[in-house]
C-alpha cells in the first residue's frame, strides 16, 4: 500500500522515530502558518529490500562517517559510521537531520535562472545544457578578453578533494581568486603561523592532555569535530582507565562548554590575551616553565639584539613587567588567587593544552589573544608531544600546483599574497568588488557557503554582488547568497553524489573520507563536480588538460592514486586492527591490506576511507618553519609585516617599533559607550553552527533548549540586568546597536554576566524555506572591522541597548 | 629445540585450511592469504608461529588484560607494559616462565580489585603469546634528547652532520630522517661499516659501541631532522623462509652456527643471547662489525651486501628462530619437577591433589602449560597456601626443562610431600 502524506508527515518521517518525536512539537509553534505552503503530497513509504550503504556528512567541516539504511531506494535512517576514525559510530545532531536536508521539499529541484533582476529576482527553470552553456560562454567570453582572472571562486566546507578539483579548474583557466569562508580556527592558525611557520593543519591531540585550558573556544558545541572532541570529553572521564583530565573554560557567559567543564572561569569580555600572560607570569616567576623547551626551541622569550645591534624585549620581560597578577586581576576581573592557581595547575599537569583565544566554530578570535594563548603551550613545552599542540601531516597529493592557466595573475583580488597571512581573507572583498580595485570582479562562483548570511560583513558582501556582472551559486536550496545569483546549478545533497572529506580541523591525522552515492538523485539535480568537468570539457584548452576526467569518480580515483603512491596509512579499519596498525606503524612496518591503487580505491570504498593513524612527534624541521627555525615569542614575520605598515601601530595605540606588536598582548579595550551600555556578544549553537540549519526542522526544535526557546531567535539576559531595565522574562525586546536594531524574545539567563547580552547565530534569515525565515541574525547589527595585523575579520562583537517593544 | 617438523607437531599447529589461519611472527608475519600458504621445507610451516599475533591483540582486549597492563604504552598503567618488561628477548617458554612467576601478585591484585581473572583458551593463549613476541621485537619510541646527546658523546657529528652546509666526509643524517625502521639502519650499517671504518681509522677515531636502546634514541633524534612531509619509508613484513635462504647463499652460514648446525666459526646465533628488539639488534651487529669484518677478510670472504628487503628477511630468519628455546633436557626437567615441589601434588596416583601430568606426555606446549596455569592457578594457589607452600618460581631455562620432562617422560608415581 503506498501512503502518501503531506509536508507534515515529512517532518515526522524524514527525521525518523526520535525526530518524528521532536518535530511533532513543531505544530505547537505555530506551523500552522507554514502548512498554508505545503508542497504537494511527496513522500512514499518505502518498499523493497533493506541494505546499508556508507556516506559522508558535510553538514560541518568534521565530515563524520554515515551509516545510511535504505529501503528499496530510500533512504530512512541515519546513523555513525562505526570505523571512521572521526566520529566511530556516533553523530551529532546535524548529521542526524541529513534526512531532512534530503528530501526536505524547499529543495531546488533543477537549475534556475534568474529572468528578474538583483533586485526582484524571477526564477525560471532551465535545462542542465542551457545552464551549462551560459556559463561556458560567459567565462569563454572573459578569458578572450583576457580577464580571466576576474573571475572568483568561494566556497566553503564542501569536501577536500573537490576543492583540489575547483582550485586546479580555476588555476589552470587562469584566476588567482578562490577563496573560502573564515574558519574559527583562523585565529588559532594564525598563531601557529606567526609563532611556528606553519600556515596550515594546527591539531590537538585532546584526548591525551591531562589539562585542558580553553579561552572561550565552543569546546562541545561544534568546535573542530563535535563528535570526537565528544569523544575525547569522555576519555577525560574514564577512571577506570586512571584518567582524570581537569578541563577549564574561561569564557563570560555559561555556555554548554562552561557546564559541563570542571571548572568556569568567567572573564571580562575580550581579555583573554591578559588572562594567557597572567597564567605565564605565574609560570615564570614560580618555575613552572619547560626550561629546556624554552632554551632549546624558542626565539624572543629573553630580550635579544638583532643584526643591527638594537635591543628588543623579550617576552619574559614583557609578561614580568606588565602583566603582573593585581593588573591582570583588573583587566579581566578575575580574582588574583584564582589565576594564581590555573597558572599552577596548568604547570604541573602535564601534558597541558591551551586553546583559543575566544571562538567559535566559524568566527575566529583575536589575533593577540591567539598568540598569548599558544604561548602557554610553548611555556610547559606541550608542542610536539603526545597530549599537546600539533601540526597534522599533509593529505599526499596537496602540494600540488598545476597548471596556472594563460591569464594567470600573480595578485588575487583580496591581495592575500600581500597580506600577513597566507590565506585570502573573503571578508575582504566586498570592498575589492565595490572599490574595483585591483581590478573589477566580472564573474563569482559560490559553492558550498552562504557569504551574504554568515560573514559579519554579510550585509556589504550583498552590496558588492550587485556589482558583479556574472554570479553563479551552487546551492541546493535558495540561501541569501544564491538569491543574488543568476544562475543556480543545485549541487545534489550529501547522499546522492560521492561523497569525501578530508581530515576536520584540529585533527592531527592525515584522513581522507569517500563514499559512493547511496541512492539516485531525488531532483533534477547535478554534482557540482561533475558540472565543472563539464564546463572544463567545453571550454578545452589548459583547463580541459587540467581536467581530462570523464566524471567525479574518475577523478576522485585519480586523488587516491596519489595516497597509494605514498606508501603508508591504512583503509578504515576497528579500534582494534587500528592498534595493531599503529604499534606496527610506530616501529617502521607498515602491512597494508591492499597492493595497487585499485584495491585501495575499492577498500576506501568498503569502509568509507584512509588514514594515517601514527604521528610523529618532534620533526622539528616540519613543524617550526619560522625566520628562527623555533618557535617565536617574538615573530619576526609580524616584525617584518608591522615595519611595513605603521597604521598597524596606531591602529594599536602603540608607537611604531614597539615591541609590544610582536610580543603577544592584550589589545586595548574600547570604552563603553553611554547610550549603548551592554556588550553584544553573539553566541554559535550546535544546531546552527555556521549559521546553517534553520530550514531543517529538527534543528530548529533542539536549539534553545538552555532557555527554552525554539524557533526564534532570543536575547539571554542576566535577571539583575533585565530587574534593573523593568523587563521581565519572556518580554519581546529590541536589541539596538549603532547599525540596527531587531525585535527578540527576552530570556532571563543567569549564566549571563550583569554587562553582556547574547543572541544566537543562525536565525535572521530572509530568503529559502520558510522554516528558516525565523528571528534575526545579530550579525546585522555588529560592525565588522578586520583586524588589519592579521586579516582576521573580528566582527564579532558589539555595544547596544535593550528596551521593551 | 629447533622447530622441525617433527617437533612442530607437538605443537598444536593445524595444517591445510587451518594453516591459513595461522599468522607468521610479526616480522616475519606475512598477512596476506598468499603468505599464510608458504611454508617451510617440506611444506611442515617450518618458523609458523602457534598463534594469530592479531588475534592475540583482540585476546588482550577481550580479555581485559589492556585495562592493566598495556603495550608499547598502548593500555593501562596499573601493571607492567608488556611490550617493554621483563627487558630481555623471551622465547615461548620464558614468557611461560615470567607469566607463572608473575601470576599470584597479579591474581592477588585482581582479587583486590574484584576483578575475577577470565578463562583463557589454549587458542587464546597461543595468539596472545603470538601477539606479545611479536610487540617485544617492536622499538620503544627513542628518546631524541638522548640520541642528540649520544651523537656527541660517541662522536658521531665529526664525521657526520645532521643538517645542511659544512664540510663533513660523511654523509648528512637528515638524510636518513625518513627511514623508520631500525632494519633500515641495519642495512644501512652492514653495508657502510667498512668505508666508515676506514675513514674512523684514518681519523683515530674508535668505533663506538651501541647498548641497550641507544640505537632507537639516535634513530628518534635522526627522525625530528625530517623536512619532507610524507615521505616515510616503511618496511612491509619480511619472509624468514627468504631470509634463511639468504643466510646461506650470503655466506652467513659459512661462520655463523644454528643451533648447533652449520660451521662454528662465528657465534652460534641460535644459542648465544639475543637481543629483544631490532634497535638492540642494530647495535649487536654495529658493535661486532670490525671484528667481525676482520675476521672475514682473514678468510677471504668478500662482504656481502643487502638489499632493505633482504635485511628484513635474514633479520626476520633470525628472530623467528629465537622464538623456540633451545632443546631442553628432560633430566634436568626431572630435577626441576622434584626441586619445585611439583611432584608433591602432580603424580599419577589417586591420593595425589593435582592432576596426573602425566597425561600431558606429548602434548606439552608452552601455550598449553600457560593456559593451564592461568585457568587452574587461583585454586592450586589456594591450596598451596593452605599447605603452607610456596609457589614455586623459576629461574630462566628451567621451564623448557620441565616441559621437555613432562613432553618425553611421565612424572614418576610419588605422592604427596615427598621431596628429593
Amino acid at each position: 500500500m503506498n501512503l502518501r502524506v503531506n509536508r507534515r508527515k515529512f517532518l515526522q518521517f524524514a527525521g525518523g522515530g526520535a525526530v518524528g518525536v521532536a518535530a511533532s512539537g513543531v505544530t505547537l509553534q505555530g506551523l500552522s502558518t507554514l502548512n498554508a505552503a505545503l508542497a504537494a503530497e511527496e513522500v512514499q513509504v518505502p518498499r523493497g529490500p533493506e541494505g546499508w550503504s556508507l556516506s559522508v556528512c558535510s553538514l560541518c567541516p568534521a565530515g563524520c562517517g554515515l551509516r545510511v539504511r535504505m529501503i528499496g531506494k530510500r533512504a530512512v535512517k541515519i546513523q555513525g559510521n562505526p570505523l571512521h576514525p572521526v566520529n566511530r559510530g556516533g553523530l551529532c545532531p546535524r548529521g542526524l537531520a541529513g534526512l531532512q536536508v534530503l528530501y526536505h521539499p524547499d529543495r531546488l529541484r533543477a537549475p534556475q535562472k534568474n529572468v528578474g533582476n538583483r533586485e526582484s529576482p524571477r526564477w525560471k527553470e532551465i535545462s542542465w545544457d542551457e545552464a551549462i552553456e551560459t556559463v561556458v560562454q560567459r567565462l569563454r567570453e572573459l578569458r578572450n578578453r583576457n580577464q580571466a582572472h576576474t573571475v572568483a571562486l568561494v566556497s566553503g566546507h564542501g569536501g577536500h578533494l573537490r576543492q583540489r578539483l575547483f582550485e586546479r579548474f580555476l588555476r589552470s583557466y587562469g584566476s588567482p581568486n578562490s577563496l573560502r569562508l573564515p574558519s574559527g580556527l583562523d585565529g588559532a592558525q594564525a598563531a601557529a603561523y606567526l609563532q611556528q611557520g606553519v600556515s596550515e593543519g594546527v591539531a590537538y591531540d585532546l584526548e591525551g592532555t591531562h589539562y585542558l585550558l580553553s579561552f572561550g573556544v565552543n569546546v562541545l558545541e561544534g568546535w573542530g569535530s563535535p563528535v570526537s572532541t565528544m569523544r575525547a570529553f569522555g576519555a577525560w572521564r574514564d577512571s577506570a582507565a586512571g584518567r582524570v583530565t581537569k578541563f577549564v573554560q574561561v569564557e563570560p557567559r555559561l555556555s554548554v562548554t562552561a557546564a559541563r567543564a570542571d571548572e568556569w572561569v568567567a572573564l571580562r569580555p575580550g581579555t583573554e590575551a591578559a588572562l594567557a600572560l597572567g597564567i605565564a607570569y605565574v609560570l615564570i616567576t614560580e618555575g613552572l616553565y619547560d626550561v629546556r623547551f624554552v632554551a632549546e626551541r624558542t626565539f624572543g622569550f629573553e630580550d635579544w639584539h638583532d643584526a643591527k645591534g638594537r635591543a628588543h624585549t623579550g617576552f619574559r620581560s614583557l609578561v614580568l613587567s606588565e602583566y603582573r597578577l593585581n593588573d591582570v586581576a583588573a583587566i579581566t576581573q578575575i580574582p588574583v588567587e584564582i589565576i594564581l592557581r590555573l597558572g599552577r595547575e596548568f604547570g604541573r599537569n602535564r601534558p597541558a593544552l591551551a586553546i583559543g583565544g575566544h571562538q567559535s566554530s566559524t568566527l575566529p578570535g583575536d589575533l593577540h589573544a591567539s598568540l598569548a594563548v599558544h604561548s602557554l603551550n610553548a611555556l610547559v613545552g606541550s608542542l610536539e608531544v603526545p597530549g599537546g599542540a600539533l601540526v597534522r601531516a599533509e593529505l599526499p597529493g596537496d602540494a600540488e600546483t598545476g597548471s596556472r592557466g594563460r591569464n594567470h595573475l600573480p595578485a588575487n583580488l583580496v591581495h592575500h599574497d600581500k597580506a600577513l597571512l597566507p590565506w585570502a581573507d573573503l571578508t575582504r572583498l566586498p570592498d575589492a568588488i565595490l572599490s574595483g580595485k585591483p581590478y573589477a570582479l566580472q564573474a563569482l562562483l559560490v559553492h558550498g557557503a552562504d557569504p551574504v548570511f554568515t560573514l559579519p560583513n554579510g550585509e556589504r558582501f550583498a552590496q558588492a554582488l550587485k556589482r558583479v556582472p556574472f554570479v553563479v551559486s551552487f546551492s541546493p536550496f535558495l540561501d541569501e547568497t544564491s538569491a543574488q545569483a543568476d544562475l543556480i546549478l543545485p549541487d545534489h545533497t550529501d547522499l546522492e553524489k560521492w561523497q569525501e572529506s578530508a581530515s576536520p580541523p584540529t585533527f592531527p591525522f592525515p584522513l581522507q573520507s569517500i563514499s559512493p552515492p547511496v541512492l539516485e538523485p531525488v531532483h533534477h539535480t547535478r554534482d557540482t563536480v561533475d558540472v565543472l568537468l563539464a564546463l572544463a570539457r567545453t571550454l578545452g584548452g589548459e583547463v580541459a588538460s587540467a581536467l581530462p576526467h570523464a566524471t567525479g569518480e574518475e577523478f576522485l580515483r585519480q586523488q587516491v592514486a596519489e595516497i597509494f603512491a605514498a606508501q603508508a596509512g591504512y583503509t578504515f579499519t576497528t579500534s582494534l586492527e587500528e592498534t595493531w596498525n599503529r604499534l606496527s606503524e610506530r616501529s617502521g612496518w607498515w602491512v597494508p591490506t591492499y597492493s595497487s591503487a585499485n584495491q585501495l580505491w575499492e577498500q576506501m570504498k568498503q569502509g568509507g576511507g584512509w588514514w594515517e593513524p601514527t604521528y610523529y612527534y618532534g620533526e622539528w624541521n616540519r613543524v617550526l618553519r619560522t625566520p628562527s627555525g623555533r618557535f617565536e615569542f617574538y615573530s619576526q614575520r609580524l616584525a617584518q609585516w608591522v615595519a611595513q605598515h605603521p597604521e598597524v601601530a596606531k591602529e594599536s595605540g602603540l608607537e611604531p617599533g614597539d615591541d609590544r606588536l610582536c610580543l603577544p598582548h592584550q589589545t586595548r579595550l574600547p570604552d563603553t559607550p553611554k547610550e549603548f551600555p551592554l556588550l553584544l556578544v553573539p553566541v554559535e549553537i550546535l544546531p546552527l553552527v555556521g549559521g546553517h540549519g534553520a530550514h531543517l526542522p529538527y534543528l530548529q526544535q533542539i536549539a534553545g533548549q538552555h532557555v527554552f526557546a525554539h524557533w526564534d531567535s532570543w536575547l539571554e539576559m542576566n535577571p539583575q540586568t533585565a530587574t534593573k531595565l523593568g523587563l521581565e522574562d519572556g518580554d519581546w525586546v529590541w536589541v539596538e546597536s549603532p547599525l540596527g536594531r531587531a525585535k527578540v524574545r527576552l530570556r532571563f539567563y543567569e549564566g549571563a554576566r550583569p554587562d553582556v547580552v547574547h543572541m544566537p547565530l543562525g536565525y535572521g534569515r530572509t530568503q529559502g524555506s520558510a522554516w528558516g525565515r525565523r528571528g534575526n541574525n545579530p550579525l546585522r547589527m555588529i560592525p565588522s572591522d578586520g583586524q588589519a595585523s592579521a586579516g582576521l575579520p573580528r566582527g564579532t562583537q558589539t555595544y547596544v541597548r535593550v528596551y521593551k517593544s | 629445540m629447533t622447530v622441525t617438523t617433527a617437533t612442530a607437531k607437538r605443537l598444536p599447529i593445524a595444517s591445510g585450511d587451518n594453516l591459513r589461519k595461522i599468522l607468521w611472527l610479526f616480522l616475519l608475519v606475512v598477512l596476506s592469504p598468499e603468505g599464510l600458504r608458504a611454508q617451510g621445507p617440506g611444506g611442515a610451516g617450518y618458523f609458523v608461529i602457534p598463534g594469530d599475533a592479531k588475534a592475540g591483540l583482540k585476546t588482550f582486549f577481550d580479555k581485559g588484560c589492556v585495562r592493566c597492563h598495556a603495550v608499547l604504552g598502548e593500555g593501562g598503567k596499573s601493571a607492567p607494559d608488556l611490550g617493554r618488561a621483563p627487558a630481555g628477548h623471551l622465547s615461548a617458554a620464558e614468557l611461560v616462565a615470567a607469566m607463572w612467576n608473575h601470576a599470584p601478585q597479579m591474581w592477588t591484585r585482581m582479587q583486590q580489585e574484584k576483578v575475577t581473572p577470565p578463562a583463557i583458551t589454549e587458542t587464546e593463549m597461543s595468539n596472545l603469546f603470538a601477539f606479545l613476541y611479536s610487540v617485544r621485537l617492536m622499538d620503544e619510541p627513542g628518546d631524541p634528547q638522548r640520541g642528540r646527546q649520544l651523537l656527541s658523546e660517541k662522536r658521531c657529528l665529526e664525521c657526520h652532520q645532521t643538517s645542511p652546509g659544512g664540510k663533513r666526509r660523511a654523509p648528512e643524517l637528515r638524510e636518513w630522517a625518513s627511514y623508520r625502521n631500525p632494519v633500515s639502519w641495519i642495512q644501512a650499517m652492514w653495508n657502510h661499516a667498512p668505508a666508515m671504518q676506514a675513514l674512523m681509522e684514518a681519523r683515530g677515531l674508535p668505533w663506538p659501541k651501541f647498548e641497550g636502546n641507544d640505537v632507537p634514541d639516535l634513530i628518534a633524534y635522526i627522525r625530528t631532522q625530517v623536512t619532507t612531509p610524507h615521505r616515510h619509508f616503511y618496511l612491509q613484513p619480511a619472509n624468514p623462509e627468504i631470509g634463511r635462504a639468504l643466510f646461506q647463499q650470503k655466506g652467513c652460514a659459512n661462520c655463523h652456527g644454528m643451533r648447533g648446525t652449520g660451521r662454528a666459526i662465528a657465534p652460534d646465533l641460535g644459542r648465544r643471547p639475543f637481543p629483544r628488539t631490532l634497535g638492540q639488534f642494530a647495535a649487536l651487529l654495529w658493535n661486532h662489525s670490525p671484528q667481525m669484518w676482520a675476521s672475514m677478510k682473514a678468510q677471504h670472504i668478500p662482504r656481502p651486501q643487502f638489499s632493505n628487503k633482504e635485511m628484513a628477511d635474514l633479520v626476520a630468519y633470525l628472530f623467528a628462530e629465537r622464538y623456540f628455546e633451545a632443546t631442553g633436557s628432560p633430566v634436568v626437567g626431572r630435577r626441576v619437577f622434584e626441586a619445585k615441589g611439583c611432584a608433591s601434588c602432580h603424580a599419577s596416583s589417586q591420593k595425589a591433589v593435582g592432576p596426573d601430568l602425566s597425561r600431558w606426555q606429548g602434548r606439552v606446549s608452552p601455550a598449553g602449560v600457560a593456559t593451564a596455569m592461568w585457568n587452574h592457578g587461583p585454586v592450586m594457589l589456594g591450596r598451596m597456601r593452605e599447605q603452607q607452600m610456596s609457589w614455586p618460581l623459576f629461574r630462566p631455562g628451567e621451564m623448557v626443562d620441565l616441559m621437555e620432562y613432562l613432553n618425553r617422560s611421565a612424572p614418576e608415581n610419588r605422592v604427596a610431600g615427598q621431596r628429593r
